[in-house]
């Protein structure tokens, strides 16, 4: 494999299990180093090469300035938000000769910013559980929230429906746009909405919680728990999945 | 780092760096996920109450049998296995495997990160 490649080669590499060129300098779950964090990083170092973000994506640097981001169907600036507003995923800094992409003057501040007010209100919508209201029927927009809007069936939460979801901030940004303007609403009492989670509340601890109070039968206040842990990882497919197993035994209790 | 967190890990590490490994999840006896990690397009509750169901059914056939104990249960199809074994007295530790797959090498990670996660659940 060349030491130089463009980015769609990149990426086509990263599909096929292929990308091993360059020399890898960092790797780990970003989980415990932040997708901002390395962005700096790489910045500092003036690093020329890519990082590849497990199957999400790959952001490509020349001198510690972004020359390309890709995730998904999204491109440049919109791939950039999209990357940073995942919290965890298996990554591979490498150093390299990437060819540049013309995408230049990525402003990372604001796509961090950005990524991050869309995590705020994603963990603020994910637990709802959201329906077209009758006297509006949906209006199609052409965009990826048309084939959402059709899965709202008043029964699922957002993070239920928008799970299998490849492209998730340009869609988070169209939901909050619905919401604000009435396209979409809120079914009252179905699922409960999350609780804020308390201050300091780690993921794990929760979830280990919520299973100590499984095994004693104390289901609605593992759910309870589940629900804050769930507002700190709302795509968490685990918490999902217990969610969903509990919501069933609480109806047949 | 508390054990689910270990689990996960665990589980993330077998998925990621043995050969011929594409998911893995550990779900307790009656059908709860533990951990994960498969792929989105698998639905989590059906591997959840397939995987418990076919182990709790594979365990009384060994046991009935008289086949001694039950050590895993293996299935397969065109496009690969599915292996399933206990990971301590409450929970299924369950992997998906390609069908080129070195069997000799994943069982022996399998039985590996069984007996790990069956001592981080105590």
């Amino acid at each position: 494999m060349p030491d130089c490649m463009e980015l769609p080669t990149l990426l086509a590499a990263r599909d096929e299990g292929r990308l091993s060129a360059g020399i890898e300098i960092l790797a780990g779950d970003l989980f415990d180093l932040s997708l901002a964090s390395l962005l700096h990083l790489a910045q500092y170092e003036a690093l020329t090469g890519w990082l590849v973000v497990g199957v999400r994506g790959v952001i490509t640097w020349r001198k510690g300035q972004i020359t390309g981001a890709r995730a998904g169907a999204l491109r440049g600036f919109a791939a950039l938000k999209e990357l940073l507003f995942h919290r965890g995923g298996r990554f591979s800094l490498r150093r390299g000769e990437p060819e540049p992409t013309g995408e230049t003057n990525l402003n990372t501040t604001h796509a961090i910013m950005e990524a991050y007010r869309l995590r705020d209100e994603w963990a603020r919508i994910a637990p709802l559980v959201l329906a077209i209201p009758r006297d509006r029927p949906w209006q199609p927009t052409g965009e990826a929230i048309d084939a959402i809007a059709a899965k709202l069936d008043g029964h699922r939460t957002l993070a239920e429906v928008l799970r299998a979801q490849v492209d998730w901030t340009p869609v988070v940004d169209a939901l909050l746009h619905a919401i604000g303007q009435g396209r979409l609403e809120r079914v009252g009492h179905v699922r409960q909405a999350a609780p804020s989670p308390a201050a300091g509340a780690d993921f794990y601890e929760l979830v280990e919680q919520a299973r100590g109070l499984i095994r004693e039968g104390s289901l609605e206040p593992a759910q309870a728990l589940l629900l804050q842990a769930q507002a700190l990882r709302p795509d968490d497919r685990v918490v999902q999945q217990n969610l969903r197993a509990l919501a069933q035994r609480l109806r047949q209790s | 780092m508390n054990r689910t967190e270990q689990i996960a890990r665990l589980l993330k590490t077998l998925s990621t760096t043995t050969p011929d490994v594409e998911a893995a999840a550990v779900i307790d006896n009656d059908g709860l996920m533990i951990a994960s990690a498969l792929k989105a397009d698998i639905e989590d509750d059906r591997v959840a109450a397939m995987s418990a169901a076919l182990l709790g059914m594979s365990e009384r056939i060994v046991r009935e049998l008289g086949r001694g104990n039950f050590s895993l249960v293996m299935l397969r199809g065109t496009e690969g296995y599915a292996i399933l074994t206990r990971s301590g007295p409450e929970s299924v530790l369950m992997v998906l495997a390609t069908e080129t797959a070195k069997l000799g090498l994943i069982f022996l990670d399998i039985t590996r990160a069984g007996k790990e996660i069956g001592r981080l659940l105590g």
